[in-house]
């Protein structure tokens, strides 16, 4: 029997979780992707209290009822708050510092976190300008730019 | 046993078990939650806390998976608690909402356990590598089927259980599941089906073992006062257990769950149950794989060691037999959605002792059951005994 | 009762909008006090266990502190590299679920020294499936000096003890 030595050479054993995500949008997703595909926002709304929200949901977190109400909504909104983005998440320099707006969208009681096209102040009036080619995803939308 | 406040189940609710829905995590909270408590006489504004039971955050590839899928299964604004023990949450959690009820803190809880395995790829068996040992166990290119056929192998050994005895687990369980409205595997299969069935790792063979599944659970918890107001038949909750074993699982022999039965002795001395193979009238053990019924029968105290194979060849867990086992269908029937696959054998006590469990009715008024969950490194596990 | 959910086929699956996410999970694991002297121990070719000096079991693989008496540990013994399969398997299932043409063999291996019933997780070589048995004698096969690195897979599996039953 040894007694106790220091072990100073093997510190460190490395390794990786090798697993990747394919998620599904769900039922309420897949419509506001398909919606997004053609150019246009979607909402919906509790049947019971009335909150319009976007994404959609098929269920209302504060009544916990099912929604089965859909509808369309302007592509337009506020700008509740903004940021300018200097790091990447593993804390790298991004090449140009990019800007992001949250945006309260009209028609509901919900909001988004896109892209903003230029600058813009807590207040500012601003329209959803959609990507040439779409896909059906979040960025199909490209930003937002002042009205 | 210090004096507690008595709780009963009063609702319960389940979705399909599938293999790869088309729905989220949270929509799928949301499916078991409303149906629970439409089932169960309260408003959602009677509910005065949550518990959400999810398995690991790699299925779903969700990080914070409990706090996500919170307002899908009623837990917006309200006091909220995650409850996870990997295989185990499911029996976990009605362990945690009866502590937030009989405490006096709350009077009403709404107990939601959900999985969705289906998102993580290349297959959701690759996220359970990272139970095993970082830096002694890993390497060795482990896989999830390697634990499972260790113990089966074990405790094969130790008895003298044949294959046979063992595949008569998922026959019974798959055709039990054909009366399940939620089941995702439920067959008609023969001895020779199962024992014909690919080799996974001997002697795990293909139809020994549950899919992975998306699915979720919910039941509703409330205080003695509130049950006997709102509900026509409350299932009160009689006994709770629970136990962890060691990690070091290479330094125990397998072929015997203490650990189960620990946690069974701690459910039946607070039920007051001093025969269980007697005072027990159904029993839903988890069974991810088929000879873990016959393992967790014995870690439950239902027979001797060694046992349990004997009583399914002589038809004794059958739905018409003397101690019905996985009446449900069990996860070798109906799928294995980690989390909620718990919560789905107490959602089967629930209906069995209330008369409402349909083709799959236990004849004879059964009037206690015991719903058991397991997880983690063959460590942990939870029970729970139920009355009426 | 109502049981809701829609449940895709594999090509509905497939067709569905789906977002892809690669996390990068890599993890550089600290060995710690006991497993970082056992894995030395390997890179010199031997197995290293403790001993508890209240319960008085040798364990193996070595932990900081015994679980069972709640005390640290720092007693070390060196074990045989050989010892008796307690359990295996034949697994044709690789751990993303694709077919192995060629088994491996994963056995529980209670290593010789240590305490009854006590073992480690390894792999079993230059043996037939249909020739392993519970109780089989093994021992170990190292890979060379040289290549070494103070690994688990420094043993490169276990093999039947001939003539020793």
């Amino acid at each position: 029997m040894k007694k106790v030595e220091k072990n100073t050479e093997i510190k460190v054993w490395r390794g990786e979780i090798p697993v990747f995500y394919l998620y599904t949008p769900g039922v309420a997703g897949e419509k506001f992707f398909q919606s997004l595909k053609e150019g246009k926002l979607i909402a919906s709304k509790c049947p019971e209290c009335g909150k319009r929200y976007i994404p959609p949901r098929i269920y209302c977190e504060e009544c916990l009822c099912d929604i089965e109400d859909y509808f369309e909504v302007p592509n337009s909104g506020v700008v509740e708050s903004w940021s300018e983005v200097y790091l990447t998440a593993d804390e790298n320099f991004l090449e140009k510092p990019s800007l992001i707006a949250l945006v309260k969208i009209d028609g509901t009681d919900g909001k988004l976190i896109l892209n903003a096209l230029e600058g813009v102040e807590i207040g500012d009036r601003v329209e959803i300008v959609f990507e040439e080619k779409r896909v059906g995803g979040i960025k199909d939308i490209k930003g937002v730019k002042k009205v | 046993m210090k004096p507690y406040r008595k709780v009963a189940v009063i609702g319960a609710g389940l979705t399909k078990f599938m293999r790869r829905a088309l729905e989220t995590g949270r929509e799928l909270s949301f499916y078991a939650a409303k149906e629970a408590l439409s089932s169960s006489g309260l408003k959602f504004k009677d509910i005065q806390s949550v518990v959400v039971a999810t398995a690991p955050d790699a299925f779903d590839g969700v990080h914070m998976k409990g706090e996500y899928l919170a307002d899908g299964a009623g837990g917006f604004k309200r006091p909220y608690m995650r409850s996870y023990v990997g295989g185990g949450s499911g029996v976990f959690a009605i362990i945690h909402g009866w502590y937030m009820v009989a405490s006096g803190m709350f009077d009403t809880c709404l107990v939601v356990a959900e999985e969705k395995m289906s998102s993580c790829q290349p297959h959701p068996q690759a996220a359970f590598n990272s139970i095993y040992d970082h830096t002694l166990e890993r390497p060795l290119g482990v896989n999830l089927l390697w634990i499972f056929a260790l113990e089966m192998q074990r405790y094969m050994h130790v008895h003298k259980i044949s294959e046979e005895e063992i595949a008569l687990v998922s026959v019974k369980n798959k055709k039990n599941a054909l009366d399940h409205p939620s089941a995702q595997v439920a067959e008609e299969v023969t001895v020779k089906d199962v024992l014909n069935s690919e080799i996974m790792a001997w002697p795990v063979r293909r139809l020994m073992v549950s899919p992975t599944s998306d699915g979720a659970a919910a039941i509703v918890l409330a205080a003695e006062h509130i049950a006997r107001r709102v509900s026509e038949k409350p299932v009160w909750i009689e006994g709770i257990g629970w136990c962890l074993d060691t990690s070091f699982w290479t330094n125990r022999d397998l072929y015997y769950p203490d650990y189960v039965e620990k946690a069974a002795r701690m459910a039946y001395e607070m039920a007051g149950i001093k025969e269980p193979s007697k005072e027990i009238h159904i029993a839903e053990p988890y069974d991810p794989f088929a000879y873990k019924e016959l393992h967790h029968m014995e870690g439950l105290l239902l027979c001797k060691r060694g046992e349990a194979a004997k009583l399914t060849a002589k038809g004794v867990t059958q739905r018409n037999g003397d101690l019905p086992v996985c009446p449900s269908g069990g996860l070798l029937g109906v799928g294995n959605p980690i989390a909620a696959a718990g919560l789905m054998k107490v959602c089967e006590i629930f209906w069995q002792l209330r008369g409402e469990a349909g083709k799959r009715q236990v004849p004879g008024n059964p009037k206690r059951g015991v719903a058991q969950a397991w997880g983690d490194l063959m460590q942990v596990g939870t029970v729970v005994v139920l009355g009426i | 009762m109502k049981v809701r959910g829609k449940d895709l086929k594999k090509d509905d699956f497939e067709r569905t909008i789906k977002i892809e996410y690669h996390p990068k999970l890599l993890y550089a694991w600290d060995a710690g006090y006991a497993v970082g002297k056992f894995l030395q121990g390997l890179k010199e070719g031997k197995i290293l266990g403790i001993r508890c000096r209240k319960c008085d079991r040798i364990l193996v693989p070595p932990r900081a502190f015994c679980e069972l008496c709640f005390l640290p540990l720092d007693e070390w013994v060196e074990l045989k590299d050989t010892g008796r399969v307690n359990t295996f398997s034949i697994s044709y299932i690789s751990w993303d679920v694709r077919r192995l043409e060629k088994p491996e063999i994963p056995a529980v291996i209670e290593i010789d020294g240590a305490s009854p019933g006590i073992g480690i997780l390894h792999l079993l070589g230059e043996v037939k499936p249909e020739e392993v048995k519970v109780g089989m004698k093994v021992k170990a096969v190292w890979k060379k000096e040289s290549e070494r690195i103070g690994a688990i897979t420094d043993i490169l599996y276990f093999k039947p003890l001939k003539g020793e039953e």
